[in-house]
Formats: structure tokens, sequence, C-alpha cells
């Protein structure tokens, strides 16, 4: 009986073995040269990109399920398409899949149905904003690798008799996607993505070309002064910013902890921004911002918006920085309690607000041209009670 | 003292007998018959058998009842779909009704066309997202893009009227004190 048992088991060992939920999908080596550019072409993608070791681009995308039937998976694998083009020394790499992609993708059956309560749920915004550091928002940049399942928890299966119960993680299905890029400095990026993901593992001084349509962009430090980003929908979060040309128009969330040199236009997006740096301006319209620093050698800093909310929060001592603003229907809450400033008939920008010493020795000055914004000024905290 | 061995047999009285001609076989038939008997080898290979039968059964059946659930699964609405046509509705229901108070107080016609513009973009990439939702039905993902689409229209319309009541307060304070 002990030979039966023993063949029994080493039988099923190997057909577990044989059934393995890993699967290897692409994996290339190319060679590059200085002025080589690599274009991803990305529809329902996740891409990780790396620095590569040498000059060469290296590729490897290969997927790993969970609790999936070998037929279910083998299903999503045929969803997934790629091509490689090659033009001389530059390339193209297309990435299509039939479903959705991110680092982890979840998938959760219930028989009878999930409460979505919680999901749904906005919570009580807190009615005072304290001021973060530029360390603080990293930390949450790197909070957010958890947030798939971050709300999976906040979801709850029903059952037979109509009650609830928790999702058992280890029981949901789930498949991690591991599309890893290692890209050489020198070698350009065009980026033109579609719901699809890229993180960049790495200080970035490549040039990057990247258009999105509701797309997530997470990166380390982005240094370069001929980088263009134009995103619409989607999330773009980033330590470092430094150089280049950026458009977001309906991003659910900018979240930068450092930038200098940078032009900003956007539209219906939320903003945090650690630290502002020298040489940034920005062009909005309806956007919330929320501006937690100013580096002490920023020089001017300019902001022209309309509709727009802007959170400053500023230390004023001696003659180091100075606000001044200008437009019209503006509404200013200095240190939580609302300025009156004189209207303007008809409807024509003015000077509005100058608080701290703008003269010329003022090292830092910061320029708000609002229509018809709400401007918030505070030290360390801002109150929304008012 | 040294002596050769060979010489030791020499004058040996020792019978030289002949073996005889069935010696051979007697031998390995009594060499069988001294072996232990191995009673259980017909057994084990029918058992053998009778289980690799039964698992092979047993994987078939079941792969055969799971593929006719996931093929009845793709055929119904799951749910989930359900469920989310339900909260749907009822929540655009409330965008509806905010649209129609944010249109009533907003005296800047640039300003409601953008809303517009905005709103259709997403109410057409909240059609995009259920479509796909019908043929990846249970991603995450794809549920959490759902949940989002929703809320945001939502919150857009409530965040740009308190804007405008705050403006619009300001601006009466201000014409007031002219």
């Amino acid at each position: 009986m002990k030979t039966i048992f023993k063949t029994l088991l080493l039988i099923l060992i190997t057909s577990l073995a044989a059934q393995s939920q890993n699967k290897h999908i692409l994996s290339e080596v190319l060679k590059t040269s200085s002025n080589s550019e690599l274009k991803l072409n990305l529809n329902n993608a996740f891409v990780q990109l790396e620095q590569s070791p040498d000059d060469n681009i290296y590729l490897d995308y290969s997927m790993e399920f969970k609790n999936y039937e070998v037929d279910e998976f083998e299903s999503i694998i045929k969803g997934i398409s790629t091509n490689l083009e090659q033009k001389g020394s530059n390339y193209i790499l297309t990435l299509d899949s039939k479903h959705a992609m991110s680092s982890v993708v979840f998938s959760l059956e219930s028989s009878y149905g999930i409460s979505l309560d919680n999901a749904f749920a906005t919570g009580e915004a807190s009615n005072r904003k304290i001021k973060k550091s530029k360390d603080a928002l990293i930390k949450m940049m790197s909070w957010d690798d958890a947030k798939a399942e971050v709300f999976l928890e906040t979801l709850k299966k029903y059952k037979a008799d109509g009650t609830t119960e928790p999702i058992d993680l280890n029981e949901v299905k789930s498949y991690s996607v591991k599309c890893i890029v290692k890209v050489p400095q020198r070698v350009k990026l065009n980026l033109q993505l579609k719901q699809s993901e890229v993180q960049f593992r790495y200080d970035a001084y490549n040039e990057i070309r990247c258009e999105g349509e509701q797309t997530t962009i997470r990166g380390q430090k982005f240094i370069n002064e001929k980088s263009k980003f134009q995103l619409n929908g989607g999330m773009f979060k980033v330590h470092v910013l430094s150089g280049g040309d950026f458009m977001f128009k309906d991003l659910n969330k900018v979240m930068i902890a450092e930038m200098d040199n940078v032009s900003i236009d956007s539209e219906f997006s939320d903003f945090s921004i650690g630290e502002v740096g020298s040489s940034v301006k920005i062009t909005d319209f309806n956007s919330e911002f929320w501006l937690y620093n100013f580096d002490a050698n920023m020089g001017t800093f300019n902001m022209d918006t309309e509709y727009s909310k802007i959170n400053l929060y500023v230390t004023f001592s001696s003659d180091n920085i100075a606000i001044t603003t200008f437009g019209y229907g503006t509404v200013h809450y200095m240190n939580n309690l609302k300025t009156e400033i004189p209207p303007s008939r008809n409807k024509t920008s003015s000077k509005m607000m100058v608080i701290g010493d703008d003269n010329a020795s003022t090292k830092n000055k910061i320029r708000l041209n609002s229509i018809n914004g709400i401007i918030r000024i505070g030290e360390d905290f801002i109150d929304f009670s008012n | 003292m040294k002596q050769d061995i060979r010489d030791l047999f020499k004058d040996s009285h020792i019978e030289r007998k002949e073996l005889p001609d069935q010696h051979r076989e007697e031998f390995y038939q009594k060499l069988k018959a001294s072996r232990p008997r191995r009673q259980s080898k017909l057994n084990s290979r029918y058992l053998w058998k009778v289980a690799i039968i039964i698992i092979l059964f047993v994987a078939f059946t079941l792969t055969i009842f799971k593929t006719s659930d996931r093929i009845s699964n793709q055929v119904v609405e799951t749910p989930i779909e359900m469920q989310f046509e339900v909260i749907e509705k009822q929540y655009l229901a409330y965008i509806d009704r905010e649209w129609a108070s944010f249109v009533s107080m907003a005296d800047d016609d640039r300003l409601v066309k953008r809303y517009e513009s905005k709103l259709e973009n997403l109410s057409q990439d909240y059609l995009q997202l259920n479509q796909q939702l019908k043929e990846d039905p249970n991603n995450i993902l794809l549920i959490e893009a759902l949940v989002e689409n929703l809320k945001s229209r939502l919150s857009l319309l409530k965040d740009i009227q308190k804007h405008i009541h705050i403006i619009n307060q300001n601006n009466e304070q201000n014409e007031n004190n002219f």
C-alpha cells in the first residue's frame, strides 16, 4: 500500500508542475545606438521600466496566476497580443490585452453578489488639512502600490441568507503581471498609452514623450528638459520632476514630491506638490492645488488660473517670500480668515492682494493670477470650516 | 615450512562422485522454492489500474463540470453586473439632479459648456468600461474604475456648486459694500 500511496503522490506533484500557473510570454534583447528610440504602444498593459545594465534593451514578460483553472488563465493569455518591430536601431513594442492589467489584478466571484456600500462611501473629509513634507508625499506614493488590495478589502461577499462576509484574499483569483523593460539612459522613450500603467523603477534621464489616456504613470525622477507628457485621465505620481512640459487633463491625482524647471498646463485635476523649485509655471482651469513647500532658492513662481482652488502653506519671515495675487472674482482666506478684496466691477484683472514684502530684495515671489478662484494660505494647516 | 598447496590433495582419499544429470534443474527448483512467496504482486497491479482509472475519471468529470459551468456563466449576467446596474441607476439620478442644480446657479456659459464636455467624456469612459466588464466580469480593476467614474462625476458637480456659492457670496458682499 505504501508503494501505491507514494506513486499517487508522485503523480499529483507531477500533474501540478505540469499545470504550473507561471506563463512566460516574451523575452528579447535589443541592441541600441546613441540615436535609438523605443516606442511603447500599450493598450490595457502594465509595464515596469528599469535601467539597463549596458547599452541593450531587455524585454521580459511573464505572468503568474493564482487560484485560476488552466483553461481560464490560458484564455487570459490568448487575449494578450505582442508585437515587436525594428526600424534601424529604433524599436516599436506593441502590447495589447482584452483584460485590464495592473501589477496585480484580482477577479472576484460571488454567487450572491458583493456589497459595494463601503466602496461608494466617500468618508467625512477632515476640516483641517495639515502641511506635508516631501518625504511624506513619497511615502504616500509607496503606500499606493497596495491600492488594489485595499479596495478589495472594502468589499464584502453576500451569503445565501443575505448577510455579508469579508473576502478571503487567499481564495480570490488573481494574476500578477511582470513585464519588465530595461532601457539604457541614452534611449529616447515614446510612450503611447491607453488604459495602461507604466512604472519607472529608476531615475530616468531619458528624453520621454508620452501621450496617455486613462493611464497611470509612477516614477522616481524624470530629469530631462525635452520631455513632454500629455495625459488625459488617470494618475501621475512622481518623486522628482526636473524639466519638461506637462499637460494634465482630468487626472484623478497628480502627486509630485519635488519639481523645478517645468511648465504645467492643466484642467480638472487634483494636485499635491511637496516642494516647488525654480522656474515653475502653471496654467490651469478648475483644478485643485496643494502646494506644501517652496524651495529657499525658488525665485519667481507663476500661476495663471481660472476657477481653481489654490492652497498654499507658507511661513513668512523677513523678506524670504511674498505672495501677490492678480485677477478678479477670487476669494482669499489668510490663516483661515476671509480677506476682503475690493471687487472688479467690469471683470478686468487687477492686483488683488500682496502678502509679505514684495520688493527688490525679496528672494522668492509667488505670483498668482486667479479668476473666480479660491486661494487659501496657511502656515502649518488650513481649515475649511469657513 | 613451505609447501605447495596442490600437493596436499594428491594423496587425498576423497571419493570423486559424478553429479546426476538433473542436478542443475533440481538445484534451481530448490532455490525457487526457498524464496519467500510474493503473494501481493497480482493485487498491487490490479490496484494500480483501478487507482489510475479512478483518477482519470474524477479529473475528466471535474473538467467537464467546470467548463460547462463557465460556459453558462458567460451567457447569464453575473450578480455583480446586476448589482452594478441598480447602483448605476441611483447614481445617474443623483448626477442628473446635481447637473440641473449646477446649470441653474452658474452664470458663466463657458463654465457650463466645459463641464458638459467633461461629464460627456466621463460618461463615454463609463460606457466603455461597462462593455469591458461584460467581457471580463468580476475584474476588480474595472469595478473600481466604474465606482470611481460615478463618484467623480457626482463630486465634480458638488464641488463646483460649492465653489460658485463661495464666489457669489463674496461678490454679493462686496457689491453691498460698494
